[in-house]
């Protein structure tokens, strides 16, 4: 960097030592330009009073439609319309729809865009071009295809749409899936393979609505083999009427090379409460950061390393070839840099729970509660859902979502509604 | 060399054997230069080389200091974020409207598309409740499905998992022309069961 400064300050017209050569002969020194420096950047900016209230510009929406036949625009009307599918943010913008859809019970449409992001996720045959410019430049420039936890977890979130649903062999094969993706996940010693337990625990109560005694008995054998803590396989009963999935806190996301952080996320004990009374204690199945913090050395990990090898072979032909035509000049460093990739999937939960028991038939109250490491009831985070409806059988797997604020009533107001007038039809 | 040497002594005159140093260090600096330049020297015009030989390490050092104490001015000039008002939802419910497949007929309910408050998926069985609860008597499910066609209603014998949330949303007492029974666990499944729906506070009052 310091290099490149020194010739490029040479060559241009705009010298800043010029400038500063200047300021030293006539005897300020450094003092006073550190001191120039550090007072003007802090009026600039630290310390500056709040601009002016102008109309703040309004976020722009990223478009998916790519439709452009009815364009007014004479250059482009008679183009043929891209592929909104080539957009390579395409599947994550497909996730992030699915993923507040999914939490809020809607799933049937989840389900559809989650399909949607397979569909390109999954695609065997990508953008050449896309392909190696990832390869030798920037990961960014990519079809986004995410990282081995985010689509175990797809495919979990559509296995519970289909399981919801009724299809419970969809639900299966949604469920095979995921444990299919998980197996990027791993150490060295191949310890983390087949760990996303709640995957494993979801194809085992699939089977026993199918009718199939057997593999529910081996799925569930693999499971406690499996499982980073087997006592938590052995709380779950396939046979019992009331089953709960509890989504818990805020999930992980990528801030750089097998780097992940999650958001806010305090509970470290988990309560589920039937009508006010009733403490049970869900289990803890699968910790979707532990997840992602172990995928480096899977397949992922194969392809990064290969992706880099790619770059420095690259940036040693570009070496030789500006050698060559410089020669003479020393150093031509051509050194093409690694660009992390950091999109990922956001509003994921940090942990899975899971919760099976016996409950009386009817509607009940379910009350979630949460604690932190003191043992401090955590009001954010606690959830309560009324005339929650159990089966005696056959019912749906409930999922929760928890995280803070989520039952948020604050500035809300209570209105009845007017069945006439309240909305219009879509 | 000399020029810098004098500087040097003449703002610290008291420190001859600590300018002497760093003069020495400073001159190496100085003296040290780019190949580059060594071969455009004769093709550049004078005042362009008049600055080489200037030491840009300890420039870039005070400008990244002073952009360093600048950042940390700014972040203690930075409020704190506020935090997030809060209110917790009642533990207790309200009471219920309307009934649904889920949670069951409610006796002496009739159609929603009549007037009435059930929003059940029309079977027969649930034909055959209105007759038992004395209500409709003359009401048949062909009839009945007839007047959910006419108004546009979708209904669990349709399409089911939207939470309402599907093309024909919302919910038909909201206002739309899906049945479909809500999701249990979820707002729209209170809204629709309680009859109500979650609105802004207006500023004033709050």
């Amino acid at each position: 960097m310091i290099e490149g400064l020194h010739i490029s300050g040479d060559i241009g017209t705009l010298n800043p030592c010029v400038c500063f050569i200047k300021l030293r002969r006539c005897g300020a020194g450094w003092a006073l330009a550190f001191l120039m420096t550090s007072f003007g950047v802090l009026a600039l900016s630290g310390c500056a009073s709040q601009p002016p209230t102008a109309p703040a510009s309004q976020p722009k929406p990223i478009k998916i439609d790519a439709g452009n036949q009815n364009s007014s625009d004479p250059k482009t009307a008679g183009q043929k319309p891209p592929n909104i599918e080539d957009n390579i943010q395409y599947p994550l913008i497909e996730l992030n729809i699915g993923g507040p859809l999914f939490d809020h019970g809607d799933y049937f449409n989840a389900d559809q865009h989650f399909a949607n992001a397979t569909k390109i996720m999954d695609r065997i045959t990508g953008n050449s071009t896309q392909e190696t410019t990832a390869v030798v430049l920037d990961e960014t420039n990519k079809v986004f295809i995410g990282q081995p936890y985010e689509r175990a977890t797809m495919f979990l979130y559509r296995g519970i749409c289909h399981f919801n649903m009724g299809d419970y062999s969809g639900a299966l094969a949604a469920f095979r899936s995921s444990l299919v993706a998980n197996e990027e996940t791993r150490n060295s010693n191949d310890k983390f393979k087949h760990d996303f337990t709640i995957s494993q625990l979801m194809a085992a109560l699939c089977y026993e609505r199918l009718g199939e005694p057997e593999n529910v008995q081996s799925m569930l054998d693999l499971a406690r083999k499996n499982a980073p803590n087997p006592a938590s396989v052995d709380a779950f009963n396939v046979n019992h009427n009331f089953i709960a999935v509890i989504g818990v806190g805020e999930g992980p996301f990528r801030t750089g090379a097998r780097t992940f952080m999650i958001g806010k996320s305090p509970e470290k004990k988990i309560e589920l409460d039937i009508d006010q009374g009733n403490l049970n204690q869900p289990t803890e199945e699968t910790d979707l950061l532990f997840q992602a913090q172990n995928e480096q050395w899977g397949d992922a990990d194969t392809a990064r390393l290969a992706r880099e090898t790619g770059k420095a072979i690259v940036s040693g032909i570009l070496n030789g070839i500006i050698l060559a035509a410089t020669q003479g000049m020393a150093n031509p460093n051509i050194n093409i840099q690694d660009q992390e990739d950091i999109r990922s999937w956001t509003g994921l939960p940090y942990k899975f729970y899971i919760f099976t028991g016996n409950v009386p038939v009817g509607t009940h109250t379910i009350t979630l509660k949460a604690y932190d490491e003191k043992g401090v009831a955590l009001a954010r985070d606690q959830e309560v859902w009324f005339e929650v409806p159990v089966a005696a059988q056959g019912g749906p797997i409930l999922y929760l979502r928890m995280k803070q604020n989520w039952q948020n009533e604050f500035g809300l107001l209570h209105v009845p509604l007017q069945p006439a007038t309240d909305a219009t039809p879509k | 060399m000399k020029n810098a040497r004098l500087i040097w002594m003449n703002i610290h005159p008291g420190k001859r054997e600590l300018a002497s140093l760093r003069c020495a260090c400073h001159s190496d600096d100085l003296a040290r230069r780019h190949p580059l330049e060594e071969q455009l020297s004769h093709a550049l015009p004078p005042q362009v080389l008049a600055s080489s030989g200037v030491n840009r390490r300890d420039f870039i050092k005070m400008m990244t200091a002073s952009f360093g104490l600048a950042g940390l001015g700014l972040a203690s000039c930075a409020a704190p974020p506020p935090e997030i008002p809060f209110q917790a939802k009642s533990t207790t419910p309200l009471e219920p409207v309307y009934c649904f497949d889920s949670v069951g007929h409610k006796s002496g309910s009739t159609p929603f598309v009549l007037g009435g408050t059930c929003c059940c998926t029309p079977t027969l069985q649930i034909v055959s409740k209105y007759h038992a609860d004395g209500l409709l008597p003359d009401l048949q499910l062909k009839n009945l499905l007839a007047i959910y066609d006419e108004k546009g209603i979708k209904t669990a014998l349709d399409h089911t998992g939207c939470n309402n949330q599907c093309a024909w949303g919302p919910h038909i007492v909201k206002g739309g022309h899906c049945m479909v029974p809500p999701t249990p666990a979820t707002y729209n499944f209170e809204e629709v069961r309680y009859g109500f729906k979650l609105v802004p506070v207006p500023k004033k009052q709050t």
